[in-house]
């Protein structure tokens, strides 16, 4: 019983450790890993311009071969250029009706893929619109004169996706409508190329540096700072929020890893307790069979076969009550209030979907108590391993005694 | 009877007891004859035990030397006096020392698991040993279903498994009665006509007198012997044709009050 409840917390333990690592592995990768570059002076923040405007200090700094010397940067994936063209700029922008004080502004952004959104009023983020119809500009956009608009835009001035749509002479097509209010939606995406030569950016001004991965992160952007210099500013986007995710989940690993051990510490503990009681009961028998002639070799041997055999006619039994008893201590531990389990019990394992309740952890909604060969493996080599030990020592005591010793002890 | 069965040489033992050198035994020396039926009488402390352990390879001499059928014990090393153990000596014990989980047939048949014997062999060779000791129909019974004189009877059988060259016995009356203790030594006195030759630890008077020779130990040394009535008895009636001899039974009432 002492070692299926032990199986049971640390099986539970170590499912709960796979899981978390499993979903920070996820969590990480679902931060883009996000570097901006931008002419010293400028900022990226909530609630700030991120407009450096034609004649500012620094204006038109990222030249192609500074952009260049960034992509070509270790572990960079790849460089995303964006201009920002507004009226309140003097630099142009979209025309028609606006609700917003800048005016209906132009972002031009190198298309890969998805958009991320930036105006004058907006945070930084990694926001993909909201398409709420047609679509969004992708890499084939990347020379054509399709634009996306937001909701505002095309509703204050009628647009629709298919609408034309004329700025600095030159006609462009809407293909998409992203959802978007007020200033926000006063927008209009250009490929950055086209908007470029349209509104005669010679530069961007700024630039999205994507990393390959959250690891290589801090060298880019040591890199970067080092190369770039003073005149350039270097905003890591990414850490933070990685940042504040890894510090939660790291201390549900820690707590969950430290439990996991304290559990096998203490099922260890209590099978050495349980087999050195049962040996030192035979230390007289011990004796006999040593005033019989059993050599110190042959008794340990035959103690320690009887304590494998002990131990491997248990484990079934603790593997079965572990698998009672793992569901409600992994219910327990994960805090979960309301909500029965989401899923029944397989046919085939002891896999439960635990409770995600209103009090549920949201990291772990989905960790499942799974009796994988793996676990199962462990379990046992490890029940084994504790359960010869915990009678090794024992009998090597008894048999260390004298014989006449061992014969008289009750 | 001539040849030295086992034989001490000057034999020391001492015990270290909290940084405390405690002698057990002092300078000791021996000769038991192949058949004798020796009695080792003593006080408490005196150092019986401890000798009976060095003779059967339990216990390790600090001085002296210790051989059994002309091997000199000192240099062997555990397997190897192990081997002794089950081959050549047999012990009896004052508490039995039963395994309470096996019958008394597989309590005999344990001495014989390691010398090569086939299980069959095993099992027929135990059967003759109960019947030896009066205890044939009783092979199923496990200690706990035998009364304390069965019990011991199953010990002797155990020690006689292996034809030993010398049967060790340990204050193995002391835990019995007066009637029983005769049944017992009337066993052993049988078994030693047949060949055994027997050291018996006690300090029962009666017990001693009904041995061979006795020697008296105190204080780790010997400090007399003496004959007892089976040797007066062996001159009564030397042996017959057949090599045996049968000399008048103890008396009954020298052990317990029948009336």
């Amino acid at each position: 019983m002492v070692v299926g409840l032990t199986l049971a917390i640390f099986l539970v333990l170590g499912q709960v450790s796979t899981a978390i690592v499993g979903y920070t592995g996820q969590v990480v990768a679902s931060v883009p890993n996000i570097i901006v570059v931008q002419p010293a002076g400028g900022s990226v923040g909530a609630g700030q311009n991120l407009i450096i405007a034609p004649g500012s200090p620094g204006y038109a700094t990222l030249t192609p071969s500074v952009i260049k010397s960034i992509s070509e940067t270790n572990n960079v994936n790849t460089v995303q250029r964006v201009f920002t063209s507004a009226p309140s700029l003097g630099s142009g922008g979209a025309p028609g009706k606006s609700d917003c004080s800048y005016g209906n502004s132009v972002i031009g952004e190198d298309t890969i893929g998805s958009i991320k959104l930036f105006g004058p009023n907006q945070v930084s983020g990694a926001a993909t619109p909201v398409v709420t119809s047609g679509r969004t500009l992708d890499a084939g956009d990347e020379n054509s004169s399709n634009v996306m608009i937001g909701q505002q835009y095309a509703n204050d001035n009628g647009y629709a996706v298919g609408s034309g749509l004329s700025m600095q002479g030159r006609e462009f097509s809407v293909v998409g409508i992203y959802a978007g209010n007020g200033c926000d939606g006063d927008t209009v995406i250009v490929p950055y190329p086209v908007g470029a030569t349209a509104f005669n950016f010679t530069a961007p001004i700024f630039a999205y540096v994507y990393v390959n991965s959250y690891d290589n992160l801090d060298t880019v952007f040591n890199s970067l700072q080092s190369s770039l210099g003073s005149s350039y500013s270097v905003e890591d986007l990414a850490t933070a929020d990685h940042s504040s995710l890894q510090n939660s989940i790291s201390s549900i690993l820690l707590v969950s890893e430290f439990g996991e051990f304290a559990a096998l510490v203490a099922g260890a503990a209590m099978m050495v307790v349980v087999m050195m009681l049962v040996t030192s009961r035979r230390t007289r028998e011990i004796g006999i069979l040593k005033a019989l002639g059993y050599g110190s070799a042959r008794i340990l041997g035959q103690i320690t076969l009887e304590s494998l055999i002990l131990t491997l006619v248990g484990f079934p039994l603790a593997l079965g009550l572990s698998v009672l008893v793992g569901p409600l201590i992994a219910q327990a531990m994960l805090g979960s209030v309301g909500t029965a389990p989401s899923a029944s019990p397989p046919p085939s394992g002891a896999n439960v979907a635990v409770a995600s309740g209103a009090g549920g952890n949201p990291f772990l909604q989905n960790v499942h108590f799974a009796l994988t060969p793996e676990t199962v493996t462990l379990g046992l080599a490890i029940t084994i391993a504790f359960g010869i030990l915990a009678a090794f020592y024992p009998a090597l005591r008894a048999i260390r005694l004298r014989p006449m010793e061992a014969l008289r002890h009750e | 009877m001539s040849e030295v069965v086992l034989k001490t040489e000057n034999l020391s033992k001492s015990y270290s007891v909290k940084h405390k050198t405690i002698p057990a035994l002092k300078d000791l020396s021996l000769e038991i004859k192949r058949g004798e039926f020796v009695a080792i009488m003593g006080h408490s402390g005196s150092g019986k035990t401890t000798l009976l352990s060095i003779l059967g390879c339990l216990d390790k001499p600090t001085e002296g030397s210790v051989y059994l059928d002309g091997v000199n014990l000192a240099g062997l090393h555990g397997s190897q006096l192990s081997r002794i153990r089950r081959n050549k000596i047999g012990f009896v014990f004052q508490s039995f020392n039963l395994l309470p989980y096996l019958n008394a047939k597989e309590n005999v048949e344990l001495a014989m698991e390691s010398t090569g014997m086939s299980k069959s062999e095993r099992s027929a060779r135990a059967t003759e040993l109960l019947a030896l000791v009066g205890l044939s129909g009783r092979e199923d019974h496990r200690p706990q279903q035998l009364s304390a004189g069965e019990q011991q009877r199953v010990a002797i059988a155990r020690a006689l498994a292996n034809n030993p060259s010398v049967i060790l016995a340990d204050e193995l009356t002391g835990n019995l009665d007066g009637k029983t203790k005769y049944e017992i030594m009337k066993l052993l006195v049988k078994l030693n006509l047949q060949g055994t030759t027997i050291v018996l630890v006690t300090h029962d008077q009666k017990v001693a007198a009904e041995s061979e020779r006795t020697i008296r130990l105190a204080s780790g040394r010997i400090k007399s012997e003496g004959r007892g009535n089976l040797a007066k008895r062996k001159e009564n009636h030397p042996p017959n044709a057949k090599g045996t001899q049968v000399p008048e039974e103890i008396k009954a009432d020298e052990f317990y009050d029948e009336g």
